[in-house]
């Protein structure tokens, strides 16, 4: 009887993904090679554009580009021609919300202004 | 005042001469648009190309258009035909259905079936409740009295549900147990979960009956104020085989369906078999009820059939071995195949109007962004006229139309290399989300769009339009770079659209001398792949413009062309998998997914076959040895030196976004030339997955050799060849520098080699070349 109760309930609250736990861990590490390998200089090769990367670089880019939808940015094309950054809200028909206000005048800057703000997540700064 | 927006379509994609065209407008904020038709030449605003370019052309119906609010029905349900209001019954009833739900965690009401009016409280159903139990309920027009089983569905496992009633009594009672087999659900018999609940309840009130109620499979009727009429409280996921009996059947009868059998004969009303009406080429939308008013359910906004049903065996995986296994219909409330506007405008194509591509362009207020619309069309010609015949991919733009990766797909930035850029016009029509999906898209339930029509508005089958994901062209957009390349050249073109090809077939291609095609011509039918292998093999000139062409075997329903059906699987770069035992065609009977896997790789009709793709970087061709070979020379004739397609209006040269590749294992004609290939691409290309068996790191430009786009040419019986860019690329390079680059170089060579009705450059050597040397 207690366990045909047991089952009720577990039947009525939808389980959790523990998915999610390796995937903090993951993470986790993952973050921690990125802070020790994050320099002005990584910020610099990025800023200066795609042309070969090293793979600190390449490494942080990945980790940026693989967060969940909504800890994502995106660059907002404005009919004036200028850039503002976006994100995501990762639930269906809600619109992205602009991230700052600081406008780019070009698409090189605004792309880089996405990754300075993922840097600023890494960082906590 | 409301932002002023304005979107449209046209209820054809492609026309003659004299033929009438429909437009259907829907507007916020103004009561008129200025409409003008222009022919589209060139869609790119990129700064290395010519801009956007149109012409205005006198029309029939260029001035002012009266232009409103339209609404749009979401949702694939099924109506029933019950003229004499068999269904409205008032004596005892009992409801059921086998149901495979999708969103029962949402939160909101889901209709499974009843005649129920949803605004005015009226009738009856059986449904699924907001907190996500199966609940019957009835209404008198005021008062609504529920019976509500115990226990939460779950998502993606087969149930029997039902209800018996009788209004004499007023006892109801829900029936509601599990159905699952080995294969059938998402889980197994292994998890410990309670699937059964039978509960009653005794009724105060008794159902009311308004004649215009309408009995729906997967909605209820709605209302609203300005919009009349509509379908809400639609049901997400398959059901099987509904029906409605005239008495309240006892436990022990439902116990029987449970075991297969059917109602008993005396008691039904309706019985909507959904496993009747296979053929070997398919079904079609409406459903047999094989009852004694023969009372047929409309399909609306194509429910998916040919989709496993509760009693599949995991053993037959096509509705052609066993349709009885085939029962399950799939319903989405976010399906729209056809928006069903009202006329706005109508217009006669001129009889002297060239063929081409055209759009009537609408401007409210500002008349840009969203206050700007093109509805594209394909004027074809009366009777063929040029030697030259540009094959519009319109299968291809119905793939991707209103795609709306970057603001759902994880996998975009991962894949691009880089962030969305999008507009306004992506974010309008994300946020309304009323004109419908694309193939790369999911419905809301998680599962994969098969069905995409041209019956609403395209955003991205517009010029100027740039995917938001890659940031460049894409599709319609990025083909006009080829129509302008084709207009600065003067040729005399006559232009096609691949409906066209599919209704007719290869006569269609004959008369001329060399078919060109889009960019990416990745959706085919095997009526287009058979026009265009026997165009060739007849002695027809074609040239591939693209990359990953003649890709996914899609279907079309007979009488329905504007509407197309995909089923990704198996393998392939995909947006989405069809689940096991759903890997055929509703609309044809044919097995869908890669033209590869069904033993027509693209490679053998034009040499060249999906190898790789990528973004942000493109490359340059470099001529192989073959580009100096006797029979072959005159295609980079006058090119200097070893480079091709250095300059580009996608990331820069001719050779990216997505690469074909020669390969003799998988049909290439033997005899082929590879004149040039690109190489070194960044590591943002990757190996398309139909070539990994084993997976290993380092499947990138960088690494692998196989990860080029090769420029490839063979010669075909009766004086035919094939000519390849094998880069999707290439067409958006043809206008850099003012169309004078190596890349254009190449191809003006070719066409001009293919335009002429003699024998090909190079032919002297044909025995030696025979000897595929
Ligand atoms: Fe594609």
């Amino acid at each position: 009887m207690v366990k045909a109760k047991a089952n009720k309930s577990d039947a009525s609250v939808p389980p959790a993904d523990k998915d999610i736990h390796v995937r903090d861990h993951f993470d986790q590490m993952t973050r921690k090679y990125l802070l020790s390998v994050l320099s002005d200089e990584l910020i610099e090769e990025h800023r200066r554009g795609p042309s070969h990367m090293s793979e600190p670089l390449a490494r942080l880019l990945a980790w940026s580009q693989r967060r969940p939808l909504a800890e994502q940015y995106a660059v907002k094309a404005e009919g004036d021609g200028s850039f503002r950054l976006i994100s995501f809200s990762g639930l269906r028909h809600r619109k992205p919300d602009y991230v700052g206000d600081e406008s780019f005048a070009t698409l090189a800057e605004a792309r880089h202004g996405v990754f300075l703000r993922h840097i600023k997540d890494l960082t906590g700064k | 005042m409301a932002q002023q927006k304005i979107f449209g379509y046209a209820n054809r994609i492609s026309v003659k001469p004299g033929e009438e065209i429909t437009f259907h407008v829907n507007c916020d904020g103004a009561s008129e648009a200025k409409a003008q038709l222009v022919q589209l030449i060139h869609g790119d605003t990129h700064k290395d190309g010519p801009g956007h370019i149109e012409r205005e052309v006198d029309g029939p119906a260029n001035g002012t258009w009266q232009v409103k609010k339209q609404f749009t029905q979401l949702g694939s349900f099924l109506e029933v035909d019950d003229p004499q209001q068999k269904l409205a019954v008032t004596g005892a009833l009992s409801l059921m259905a086998f149901i495979w739900p999708t969103r029962t965690k949402k939160g909101i009401r889901q209709t499974i079936l009843g005649r129920w009016d949803t605004f005015r409280n009226a009738g009856y159903a059986l449904g699924i409740n907001p907190a996500g139990h199966l609940e019957f309920w009835v209404g008198d027009g005021k008062e609504v009295d529920y019976v509500t089983a115990e226990l939460p569905l779950l998502d993606k496992v087969w149930y029997l549900v039902g209800v018996s009633y009788d209004p004499a009594t007023g006892r109801a009672e829900i029936y509601q147990e599990g159905v699952l087999n080995r294969y059938n659900s998402l889980i197994g018999k292994v998890v410990p979960y309670e699937f059964a609940s039978h509960t009653s309840q005794k009724f105060r009130f008794k159902p009311s009956h308004l004649p215009a109620t309408p009995f729906l499979i997967a909605g209820a009727r709605d209302q609203h104020e300005l919009r009349g009429p509509f379908v809400s409280d639609h049901f997400a996921g398959k059901i099987d085989r509904p029906a409605i009996c005239m008495r309240a059947l006892s436990r022990k009868d439902f116990d029987e369906l449970k075991q297969g059998a059917l109602p008993p004969k005396d008691s039904v009303l309706a019985y909507w078999d959904t496993a009747a009406g296979y053929t070997a080429d398919g079904i079609g939308p409406d459903v047999i009820d094989t009852g004694p008013h023969g009372l047929t359910a409309r399909g609306v906004n194509h429910p998916v059939r040919a989709m496993t049903g509760w009693n599949w065996n995991g053993r037959d995986d096509c509705f052609r071995l066993d349709p009885s296994q085939y029962g399950g219909i799939e319903f989405h409330p976010d399906s729209v195949t056809d928006c069903r506007w009202e006329v706005t405008s109508r217009m006669t194509v001129p009889e002297n109007l060239p063929s081409g591509i055209y759009a009537m362009r609408l401007r409210v207020g500002p008349g840009t962004g969203i206050a700007e619309e093109y509805i594209v069309f394909v004027v074809r010609p009366r009777t063929p006229k040029g030697k030259l015949c540009f094959l519009v991919p319109s299968a291809s733009y119905l793939a991707y139309a209103n795609e709306m990766l970057s603001f759902e797909a994880h996998i975009i930035q991962p894949m691009t290399g880089q962030p969305p850029v999008v507009t306004d016009l992506d974010i309008e029509t994300y946020e309304h989300g009323e004109y419908g999906l694309s193939t790369y898209d999911h419905f809301e339930d998680g599962a994969g769009v098969c069905f995409t029509s041209y019956l609403r508005p395209i955003i991205n089958m517009r010029p100027k339009h740039r995917m938001s994901g890659m940031n460049v062209t894409w599709q319609f957009p990025a083909d006009l770079s080829i129509v302008a390349w084709i207009d600065h050249m003067g040729y005399d073109c006559d232009f096609i659209t691949d409906e066209d090809l599919h209704r007719e077939g290869l006569d269609i291609l004959t008369p001329y001398n060399c078919v060109i095609t889009g960019t990416h011509p990745e959706y085919v039918s095997e009526r287009m792949l058979d026009a265009q292998e026997d165009y060739v093999a007849g002695g027809g000139r074609l040239i591939y413009m693209g990359g990953n062409g003649y890709y996914w075997a899609v279907g079309f329903a007979g009488d329905n062309p504007e509407c197309m059906e995909v089923r990704k699987l198996d393998s392939g770069m995909r947006a989405w998998a069809a689940r096991p035992g759903e890997h055929y065609l509703q609309t044809t009977g044919e097995k869908s997914g890669l033209w590869r896997n069904r033993g027509r790789a693209p490679q053998k009709l034009t040499g060249v076959g999906f190898i790789a793709e990528g973004f942000e970087t493109a490359a340059p061709y470099r001529k192989m040895p073959d580009a100096w070979h006797r029979t072959v020379s005159w295609i980079t004739k006058g090119v200097e030196g070893e480079i091709i397609g250095d300059q580009g209006l996608a990331y820069g040269a001719a050779a990216g976004v997505e690469l074909d590749r020669y390969d003799l294992s998988l049909g290439t004609p033997p005899h082929t030339k590879i004149i040039a290939s690109s190489g070194g691409h960044s590591d943002n290309y990757v190996l398309v997955t139909e070539e990994l068996l084993y997976a290993y790191a380092g499947l990138v430009g960088s690494l692998d050799y196989r990860i080029r786009a090769d420029m490839t040419y063979f010669t075909a019986p009766n004086n035919g060849a094939v000519f390849c860019t094998g880069s999707i690329g290439y067409g958006q390079a043809l206008p850099a520098n003012g169309f004078d680059n190596s890349a254009a170089k190449v191809l003006a060579n070719v066409v001009n080699a293919f335009l002429k009705s003699e024998r090909l450059p190079g032919q002297q050597w044909s025995l030696e070349e025979k000897q595929w040397r």
